[in-house]
């Protein structure tokens, strides 16, 4: 009989007790998890904004330095001996001489001019018909 | 034993072990969290922390209309770290190739037991494109400040030039170096395993230096230095210095020396070359000092414009010396001592005046005394007191010997008389401003120092536009304006102590418009050949500078009649368009 009784399937009875801390553990547990997560991918965001931080400085940095770079060209293609020697030898320009120039009297503008020379060799001042309306 | 007690005891070891193992841990947790936190937070930070100092950037250096004659930029500088180099015999032979640096130099430096040495400073973009290429192992690159001058020789005695570690060393750079270098500044920066920075935090931040604007204008500047090099090179002389004033304000708005050299290669120049004569070398003026006596003498009394004075057929004897003119004068009015630039007329003047009043009219005028412009190195010029003097000392002086003045001082005191009489000490900086612009400082345009009174100045003026019609400076002429200056052809005191047969300083000191003047020229040629007199070398060279300097500031014409070969005014063509072109205005 006890052999028998032996034999008999067992059921398990149920531990609610035990069943409902599991699950306020487990609640627990993944609300702590939850947590940890979330402050994690702050860290993350964190570092990751940092690296662009760190890049986008880079870039700005490289660009100001490009901007000195461009400043500094643009002064040395403006250089006057340069720019001198270009109109000299490339567009075969040449200063213009005293006798060649017109001047505003009252403001001192030169109006620089190749006037028409006469038969001895003189340049011949411009003639302007005062009767046109300007 | 019963099995109980066995089981007991094995239960005892265990947790004996156990106890002693987590004392060993805990010992071991003390040990790192608190005995060696200090050393190991330390040992940490080395490894991913990096203190990176910023380089200062310096401040840009600007002529008077904003044009940049001074910058700096950053570049790349090559080092290594000799414990990481593999081969140093290896690496030494390929970098010097491509960096063009010595072989067995470089080779010492990687065998050297550091960790850092310079392989080569501030290289092009080309070089760094040539190291990368190699691969080196142990090799990398910093970024350091250049300072480049994009004008080259432009303007260089002014500038002056740094040294590698942007250190000023002459010019303006060494004089305002204090402002204009900044301060390093420091960030920390926090480093992955790969070593790539991912946080950075300012601990202190780089003052960039202040921007200086000069009072030198980039196009009078390069006038100068053209027509001087011109002047120097056709006459094989020596050297050359010409300066541009305002002498309305002492404002310095060019200032030329020949040779002169570029600031980006300074040092492969020859030290020669830096020298600054405009401000460093004193000479004996020769006739233009004759102004000096004149004007002194006007104020003193003891002459007047009206006067003839006897000039003996150009032969007069001082102590125990004879002095001559150039030609035999016989009487000279006052005005053709100075227009014929007559030394036995001058002499005479000069002989009547207290030598006291003689020394302190020289001193107001600013000889004797650095002018107190903003570059190093400027000379005292030579003016001894009378307690020096010997019995021909104020004869000499009378006609400019034995005393000694530089081409800006002899230029300041020349913008006396073309001003009114009043001395201003010369001056190169206008402004110096801070990275956000605001003004730190700014020069200060006082009153100056009153010399002359207005009617000695005038009678002056009116005389040295009779040296340019009709005396000796007749080739300093410019076409439409009325100019007013002095010729100067004194003997240069050769080796042996004595006055040179051979060598003399040609100058020519004016302005123009006379009445009105707007610039200040002095040109000052050295040991010219063949031709030597001021009126020969210098006198051209001082018109070739000022109608184009005058033209190019809209200074109108003042001369009366239009010169024959001179420009032609509107009004003077026609009428409707000078009333035009004032209606434009």
């Amino acid at each position: 009989m006890s052999h028998r009784l032996r034999k008999r399937r067992l059921v398990r009875e149920r531990d609610q007790r035990s069943m409902r801390q599991l699950g306020v553990l487990f609640a627990l547990s993944a609300a702590a998890t939850a947590l940890f997560l979330f402050s994690l991918r702050q860290r993350v965001e964190l570092t990751r904004l940092n690296y662009r931080i760190e890049e986008l400085r880079g870039k700005r940095a490289a660009l100001v330095e490009t901007q000195k770079e461009l400043r500094l060209e643009r002064s040395a293609l403006r250089s006057l001996p340069r720019v001198e020697r270009l109109a000299r030898q490339r567009l075969g320009m040449a200063p213009a001489e005293p006798q060649q120039m017109l001047v505003a009297s009252d403001t001192g503008a030169v109006v620089a001019a190749t006037l028409p020379s006469t038969a001895h060799g003189r340049a011949e001042p411009w003639r302007v018909d005062a009767r046109q309306p300007r | 034993m019963s099995r109980s007690r066995f089981c007991r005891s094995r239960l005892a070891l265990l947790v004996a072990v156990l106890i002693v193992a987590h004392a060993i841990l805990l010992w071991r947790l003390a040990d790192l969290q608190l005995l060696r936190a200090d050393e190991l937070r330390e040992h940490a930070e080395r490894q991913y922390q990096r203190l990176v100092k910023l380089d200062p950037i310096r401040g840009p250096i600007l002529d008077r209309n904003g044009h940049e004659l001074a910058l700096s930029v950053e570049v790349f500088s090559v080092y290594a770290d000799p414990s990481e180099v593999r081969s140093a015999a290896a690496a030494a032979r390929v970098l010097a190739r491509a960096l063009d640096v010595e072989e067995a130099d470089l080779r010492n430096r990687l065998r050297a037991p550091r960790y850092f040495v310079w392989v080569k400073r501030k290289i092009t973009n080309q070089e760094k494109a040539r190291v990368e290429a190699l691969h080196v192992a142990g090799v990398g690159f910093i970024k350091e400040s250049q300072r480049f001058y994009p004008k080259q020789t432009l303007a260089a005695h002014v500038l002056g030039h740094v040294g590698l570690d942007n250190d000023g060393q002459a010019g303006i750079e060494y004089s305002y170096d204090s402002l204009i270098r900044g301060q390093a500044g420091l960030v920390r920066t926090l480093k992955n395993g790969r070593g790539e920075g991912f946080y950075s935090e300012v601990v202190r931040e780089p003052t960039g230096g202040a921007a200086l604007t000069l009072t030198v204008d980039e196009v009078l500047q390069h006038l100068a230095e053209r027509e001087l090099a011109e002047a120097v090179r056709s006459s094989n002389a020596r050297w050359g210095s010409a300066v541009i004033l305002d002498p309305r304000t002492g404002a310095v708005l060019a200032l030329a020396n020949v040779p002169t050299y570029d600031p980006n290669q300074a040092q492969r120049s020859r030290p020669e070359a830096w020298r600054n004569r405009a401000i460093a070398d004193a000479y004996e003026p020769g006739s233009t000092f004759k102004v000096f006596t004149a004007a002194a003498a006007l104020e003193a009394g003891v002459s007047k414009p009206s006067e003839w004075i006897y000039c003996q057929n150009g032969s007069i004897q001082v102590a125990r010396r004879t002095v001559r003119d150039h030609k035999r004068f016989g009487t000279l009015t006052f005005a053709q001592v100075l227009e014929q630039s007559s030394n036995v007329g001058m002499i005479k003047v000069g002989l009547r005046l207290p030598p006291q009043r003689f020394f302190g009219t020289l001193t107001g005028f600013g000889f004797g005394a650095p002018g107190g412009v903003d570059l190093p190195g400027e000379s005292h010029g030579l003016l001894h007191r009378p307690a020096d003097w010997s019995g021909l000392t104020q004869a000499m002086m009378s006609m400019g010997q034995e005393v000694g003045v530089t081409p800006l001082q002899l230029a300041s005191a020349m913008a006396v008389v073309a001003n009114g009489g009043t001395y201003h000490a010369p001056y190169l900086v206008e402004r110096v401003a801070g990275r956000d612009g605001q003004t730190l400082r700014s020069a200060a345009h006082g009153p100056g120092r009153r010399v002359l009174t207005p009617a000695t100045a005038a009678s002056l003026r009116r005389i040295l536009q009779g040296v340019v019609l009709r005396g000796t400076g007749v080739r300093a002429a410019v076409p439409g304006y009325r100019v007013a200056g002095k010729t100067g052809t004194a003997q240069q005191i050769d080796a042996s102590g004595r006055y040179s047969a051979r060598d003399y300083v040609a100058s020519f000191v004016g302005w123009a418009p006379a009445d009105s003047p707007a610039l200040l020229i002095l040109v000052a040629v050295s040991a010219p050949r063949g031709a030597y007199h001021g009126g020969e070398v210098a006198a051209p060279v001082f018109s070739k500078i000022a109608l184009p300097a005058l033209q190019y500031l809209r200074v109108p014409p003042d001369s009366p009649q239009p010169a024959p070969n001179g420009p032609s005014t509107l009004a003077a063509l026609s009428p409707t368009l000078g009333r035009a072109s004032a209606r434009l205005r």
